[in-house]
Order: C-alpha cells, then sequence, then structure tokens
C-alpha cells in the first residue's frame, strides 16, 4: 500500500513537472500577497485597539453624563468652589478620577503630569481621547451639563485587553479568509502562468510559420533572404568565402501526375530529411517553392562545398520508397561560389539559377560556372 | 461540450475526504470558527472540492494546464 501510494504520488509529482517554472510566478504572488495580507492585520490591529479605547472613552462619557444628571440639582446650589471639587470627588472613585476642569491647571496622575492643553490636543471625539505615557494610556472625557458653566474631567488609566484578545478576534474573523486568498492567489497565479506559457507558445508557432515552410519545416524564402543576408555580410566583413546552390527536382511533376500529390508531398519531406543528413548545423538549406530549393554553405571554399553538392546529389538521386511504390527523380543543381563570381548577392543567385536550368537542359547533375 | 476527466482515483479520494470536511466545518458553527463569512467560505470550498471530486473533472486544473488523470496506467 505505501510503495502504490508512493507510485501514484511520483506519478502525480511528474503530471506537475511542466509546472516547475511556475513555481517562480506562484512564490512571487504568494509571498506578495502574504506582505498585503500581514499590512492588512497590522492596520487591522492599529484600527481594533484605537476602536477599543473610543468604546472606553464613550462609556466614560455615558456614565459620568448620567450621574452629573442626577447631582444637578444638589450641585447648582452648592456655588462655591470647594462645594463643586467636593462633587467632583464624590464622583471619583478606584477606577476613574474626577477633577473640576479648570483653564490653566496642570492634573498631576501616577506622577504625570497632564496640562489643559495636553488634553485638549489629545481629542479624538466630542466625548473625549487618550494620552500615552510611555507604556500607559490614559483616556479622559470632558462631561458638562448644560446648566454648568464648568466642566467636570474624568480620567482612567486604561487596561487593554491586549493583543491576546484580538488574536482570538483574529483567529475567529481572518484566518479562513486569508487562507482562502492564499489558495485562491496560489490557483490564480497558476492559470495566468498557463496562460502566458499558452500566448508564447501561439507566438513561437506563428512566428515559425511565417518563416518556415509547413510541408518540409524547412526555412522558406523570407528566412533564406534573412540568412542569406547575414552570411553574406559576414563574409565580406571577415573575408570568407560561401557557396550557393539552387536546386530543382527532375521529374517531379511526372511523379505527381502518376502517383498522386500525396505522393509527390511525401517524397517533398523524404527531401528535406536527406538534405539534414548531408548538411552541417551551420548550413543553410530553403525550399523556395515547387521542387525548388536553394543551399547556402557559409565559410566554405571550393572544394568543400563541390564534396558536399555531391553527396547533396547522390542523396537526391537515390530511390525513394513511399506507400509501396518505389520512385526515381532526378536533380540538377546550379552552384556559385562568393567571391569568386561575384560580389553582389542577387548576380550569385541568379548565376546559380542558370546553372541550374542549364543543367537540368543536361537531363540533371551539378554545374558551376566557369566550367 | 463533454468535459474530460483530469483526476486521479487517489486525488478524487483525497478531495472527497477534503470537501466534506470542509462542508461540516462551514455548517456547525462551533467546530472551528463562528464568524459568518469564514463559515461561508469554507462551505463554498468544501462544496467545490467535493463536486469536482465526484465529477472526476477539475476546472482549476484545466485552466492551469495540469493533469493527474493522465499518469494513472490503471484506469
Amino acid at each position: 500500500m505505501f510503495f502504490y501510494c508512493f507510485g501514484v504520488c511520483t506519478q502525480m509529482s511528474y503530471a506537475f513537472t511542466g509546472t516547475v517554472s511556475r513555481f517562480k510566478i506562484i512564490s512571487i504572488y504568494v509571498t506578495i500577497t502574504i506582505i498585503a495580507i500581514s499590512l492588512i492585520a497590522i492596520s487591522a490591529y492599529k484600527a481594533s485597539a484605537e476602536l477599543e479605547v473610543l468604546h472606553e472613552i464613550d462609556h466614560m462619557y455615558s456614565v459620568y453624563d448620567a450621574l452629573i444628571d442626577k447631582s444637578t440639582v444638589s450641585y447648582n446650589k452648592k456655588k462655591s468652589l470647594k462645594k463643586e471639587n467636593y462633587i467632583a470627588s464624590l464622583l471619583s472613585n478606584s477606577k476613574y478620577k474626577v477633577y473640576l476642569f479648570i483653564s490653566g491647571e496642570v492634573f498631576k496622575i501616577d506622577n504625570y503630569e497632564f496640562s489643559v492643553s495636553d488634553i485638549e490636543q489629545s481629542g479624538l471625539n466630542n466625548h473625549g481621547g487618550y494620552i500615552a505615557r510611555q507604556d500607559n494610556i490614559y483616556t479622559w472625557s470632558l462631561i458638562s451639563n448644560s446648566n454648568l458653566s464648568k466642566k467636570l474631567l474624568v480620567i482612567h488609566k486604561y487596561h487593554s485587553n491586549g493583543v491576546n484578545n484580538l488574536l482570538l478576534a483574529y483567529k475567529n474573523k481572518l484566518v479562513i479568509p486569508a487562507v482562502f486568498i492564499i489558495w485562491i492567489t496560489v490557483w490564480g497565479s497558476l492559470i495566468l502562468s498557463n496562460l502566458i506559457k499558452q500566448i508564447t507558445l501561439r507566438k513561437e508557432e506563428a512566428e515559425h510559420l511565417a518563416l518556415h515552410d509547413p510541408l518540409t519545416n524547412l526555412a522558406n524564402r523570407n528566412l533564406f533572404a534573412e540568412k542569406f543576408d547575414e552570411i553574406f555580410q559576414y563574409s565580406v566583413r571577415q573575408q570568407q568565402s560561401f557557396c550557393l546552390a539552387v536546386i530543382d527536382l527532375d521529374k517531379f511533376k511526372s511523379v505527381n501526375d502518376v502517383y498522386g500529390h500525396a505522393v509527390g508531398d511525401e517524397i517533398l519531406q523524404q527531401v528535406a530529411v536527406r538534405f539534414q543528413l548531408v548538411l552541417r548545423r551551420y548550413d543553410v538549406v530553403a525550399r523556395l517553392g515547387g521542387d525548388e530549393f536553394v543551399v547556402l554553405l557559409p565559410d566554405t571554399d571550393r572544394t568543400d562545398g563541390m564534396k558536399i553538392y555531391r553527396r547533396i546529389y547522390h542523396e537526391l538521386t537515390n530511390p525513394y520508397f513511399v506507400s509501396g511504390n518505389k520512385v526515381s527523380i532526378g536533380a540538377s543543381l546550379g552552384v556559385s561560389f562568393f567571391p569568386e563570381h561575384s560580389r553582389d548577392m542577387n548576380e550569385l543567385i541568379n548565376i546559380a539559377d542558370r546553372k541550374m536550368y542549364f543543367a537540368k537542359s543536361r537531363n540533371g547533375g551539378i554545374e558551376v560556372n566557369g566550367f | 461540450m463533454r468535459k474530460k476527466r483530469n483526476m486521479h482515483q487517489l486525488d478524487r479520494i483525497f478531495r472527497s475526504v477534503m470537501g466534506l470536511a470542509l462542508i461540516y466545518l462551514g455548517l456547525d458553527g462551533d467546530a472551528l470558527t463562528s464568524d459568518v463569512l469564514s463559515r461561508v467560505l469554507l462551505a463554498m470550498v468544501g462544496v467545490f472540492t467535493l463536486s469536482s471530486a465526484i465529477s472526476g473533472y477539475c476546472s482549476i486544473y484545466h485552466f492551469s494546464g495540469i493533469s493527474t488523470y493522465k499518469e494513472n496506467k490503471d484506469e
């Protein structure tokens, strides 16, 4: 059972092998998502902490607003400062300290001094605010009754329920959505990388199709023109020689007429394979159209070039076996050499072309300019 | 258009278990979380996982170009 599971897991991992390069994309996306979630979590934590303080201030305000209303009657009767302070001390308890709020006064709590301007500047809303002193937070609320000309300041040394309490809330509300977002991100990045791969493949296919002959997969006229130009310029700069041959298959039309176009097409495909057998990696072979080909041998002198062209001729004129038929065709090769015959690209092609027709008129073979 | 299977048998079994577990966690308020949004998400993913296991076809696999089905030589 273990080996079965191991085998299946290995097979499944092979199924994902094509996605190895995708892991870069996935890791980038997941990293960005985790950073984003962390930033949101930190902001949410700060917002939650401030919300907790605001809740505390509102609570203080509502409690003391109600208390002041109850003591209004007696308070109004006692106008002296002494009595006002007496009321404030009455409202104070172990949790909340209550002071009469007088402009310019400094309040001292737990060895910290709070000026009236400190309090005025630290307001969060109409009910109050908070002041941070080292690790301690003091929430305050300023309460006045409509009948009072003076205000009461309630101050509380605030103790947050802390990170643990917030973590509990996070666990309950944030963890699963966060995991869900990461899950979506992983799959989203996989889909995206697959789309990029598909688009790249299509683009490469389209480029290949624009520059290659679909039947033989050899270079087409456009790619040959590009390569020929490159090789010509390079040979001029480096003072190197190269060889060019225009090749036409003989009796190919009669093959099409006798055996049909399907056989003709298969022969052309076999011709392409035979070219590859003889040519070197850097040689260029292209199908110009129909049964006409061109072979360019860069950095090759006359002697080596002729050896290769003879081998090509030999390969092309060997019989072809197609759909149970043995088919024999001929080949005519017209050859020109750079720089021996011309230093002009078009002229080199024209010479090779003329020589090919000359070879054709002599029932095939290889013809070289000047012979 | 008929959707082609793209999941291995073991994949389907794993997804069935996962899907049922996620649906249970989504429906039972005391199991993992009491948060409604989290439970809806769990149930949604559970339903998706279970339905893909039953049909043997995963649309995310499809769009990601992944298939575990073709590697199964037993089938």
